[in-house]
């Protein structure tokens, strides 16, 4: 029966791709994967586009900077960035920078990156020092933010009487699975509250506190750094950008999840996508998922009655055997081969499970039309903490390739990124208000846009 | 048609057509009813009979292409 505009209410019942679904392969697999994990929590929110706006006008940026940023947790860096009492780091976001210190062996405080005489950033690059000394007049403060010298103090005598000015205000940290997150906001909730008991639960079996970073590209992208991270909320876009991983990715089959502040997309492997005209044998999926081309062969063992989800599973326990420990036996098959996208609001994507990747998106500075986009890997290690892999900084024309660390990853990112810029550039020239999202499939960018509109509307952070 | 393709082939799941980097920023696409194309690395035509070609899968063959999966790849 054809539908009407009446029809259109979040009662209409939620269709799903065609085909078996994430949680029929879980079935399937030898080791399963806890039910906790399995939880469905969809999100259904109505059917209306999204302001094109968002994207590109300067005052929707300013509505962000004022709105957004200022009162968000959001991650500035890892534990492990701030090894020693001293190690600070410079975290920026769009016109602000932070200063991020650990300033005792189990504390970490962060500053507005000013000094409070005249201005000047305190720090413009990382590094570890044991006061902050301002490069302009010499003006220190102890790493606790205590106002330590003042040079020609005789000529201060105001800063006498009114010394609690000269303190370093003092912006709230959180840390999480070995990332350390700042919110400006002083009255904002805590971390904890803010990722929700589901998610703390999820990631406590993946101890990404222990792990460390094996990898980290950053690049300079022509687009809103929404267009940046939308591309990695839906995997609705593999049938056209990764046409090659279409026989062995089940992504319209993907499991969406929304929990508060935090979302979810689960998408299996070897589940061939049902919009493919032929079924692809197992080997043939495992060929693709490896990047095996004609005349090659396979890189492990595969034999008659072997799966895709068999083979790389029990490649990927192996894998992390020597550092996770026997730990891996006690993990299900989908926890080494599925993609678990878990989307932080707003700009944050910690993947669960064994992924190791981890993505964030910034505005570049205070420009609106281009952004920041790093990628990381964090790996499990064995015996010392290896010291966190250099940024490799890539500018608008390099290619994720460049970056070699991110293995094969920077392969695929390469395809993601083409659409990006000409995304910024299309929407400029559509004769459309906003942007249309598929129900389902898409549903993780809507929630995004729905937690900012919740932000914007609740009007500038009182200090 | 020259020139030879430099890596072997993949094949398009929709349209059957075989994608297979033929030197630097070339990929040649031979077609399900045996015509070819030679494109760049965004899918801008350069020669052949071949015209329609999916510019995403050229992007893929004709990156470089690095060798340790993410999928495979040894933790050390
Ligand atoms: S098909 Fe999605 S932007 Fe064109
Ligand atoms: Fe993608």
């Amino acid at each position: 029966m054809a539908l009407t505009p009446d029809d259109l209410t979040d009662d209409l019942p939620l269709q799903r791709s065609p085909g078996p679904t994430w949680q029929d392969k879980l079935d399937e697999d030898v080791n399963k994967i806890p039910e906790y994990l399995r939880t469905e929590s969809p999100y259904l929110n109505g059917f209306e586009d999204i302001p094109k706006d968002r994207y590109l006008s300067r005052e929707f940026h300013e509505l962000e900077k004022e709105r957004l940023w200022s009162r968000v947790w959001q991650f500035a860096c890892r534990e492990e960035h701030l090894p020693e009492v001293g190690s600070y780091i410079v975290y920026d976001i769009a016109d602000q920078s932070y200063l991020v210190a650990r300033v005792a062996e189990d504390e970490i405080k962060a500053y507005p990156n000013a000094c409070l005489h005249r201005g000047r950033m305190l720090k413009t690059y990382d590094g570890r020092c044991s006061e902050f000394r301002c490069p302009f007049h010499g003006f220190a403060w102890t790493l606790d933010g205590d106002i330590k010298h003042i040079p020609a103090e005789w000529d201060f005598p105001h800063l006498e009487v009114r010394s609690e000015e000269m303190m370093l205000p003092e912006v709230r940290v959180g840390t999480w699975a070995g990332f350390v997150f700042i919110n400006p906001d002083p009255n904002a909730e805590p971390l904890e509250d803010f990722l929700g008991p589901e998610v703390i639960k999820h990631f406590e079996r993946w101890n990404l506190q222990d792990r460390y970073v094996a990898a980290h590209a950053s690049k300079i992208i022509r687009c809103n750094w929404k267009i940046a991270n939308e591309s990695f909320c839906e995997g609705f876009h593999v049938n056209a950008t990764h046409p090659q991983g279409m026989s062995y990715t089940g992504d319209p089959q993907s499991q969406i999840d929304v929990y508060g502040n935090v979302a979810r997309q689960l998408s299996p492997k070897g589940i061939p996508c049902p919009l493919l005209p032929y079924t692809p044998t197992e080997e043939e999926m495992l060929r693709d998922a490896l990047d095996v081309r004609e005349g090659e062969d396979l890189p492990v063992p595969f034999e008659e009655g072997d799966t895709l989800r068999g083979v790389l599973s029990a490649a990927g326990r192996e894998r992390f055997r020597p550092t996770f420990g026997d730990g891996v036996d006690q993990m299900g098959d989908s926890e080494f081969l599925d993609a678990w996208v878990y989307v932080v609001h707003p700009n944050f994507q910690p993947w669960g499970a064994f992924n190791r990747i981890v993505y964030r998106f910034r505005p570049n500075g205070d420009d609106h039309e281009t952004c920041i986009f790093e990628m990381m890997y964090v790996a499990p290690f064995s015996g010392d903490r290896p010291p966190p892999a250099e940024v490799v900084h890539l500018g608008v024309d390099d290619p994720w390739t460049d970056a070699t660390g991110l293995e094969k990853l920077a392969m695929v990112a390469e395809q993601d990124t083409f659409n990006m810029e000409q995304v910024q550039r299309g929407l400029k020239n559509l004769r459309r208000e906003g942007v249309t999202l598929s129900r389902y499939q898409e549903s993780t960018i809507r929630w995004k846009h729905d937690l900012l509109t919740d932000y914007i509307n609740r009007g500038p952070v009182q200090l | 048609m020259s020139p030879e393709p430099s890596s072997g082939g993949i094949k398009h799941g929709f349209s059957g057509a075989v994608y297979a980097k033929c030197g630097e920023n070339r990929v040649k696409v031979v077609g399900r009813d045996g015509t070819t194309g030679i494109f760049d690395g965004i899918g801008q035509w350069i020669e052949g009979e071949l015209y329609d070609v999916d510019p995403q899968m050229c992007v893929w063959v004709s990156a470089e292409r690095i060798a340790t999966s993410h999928r495979l790849s040894k933790q050390d």
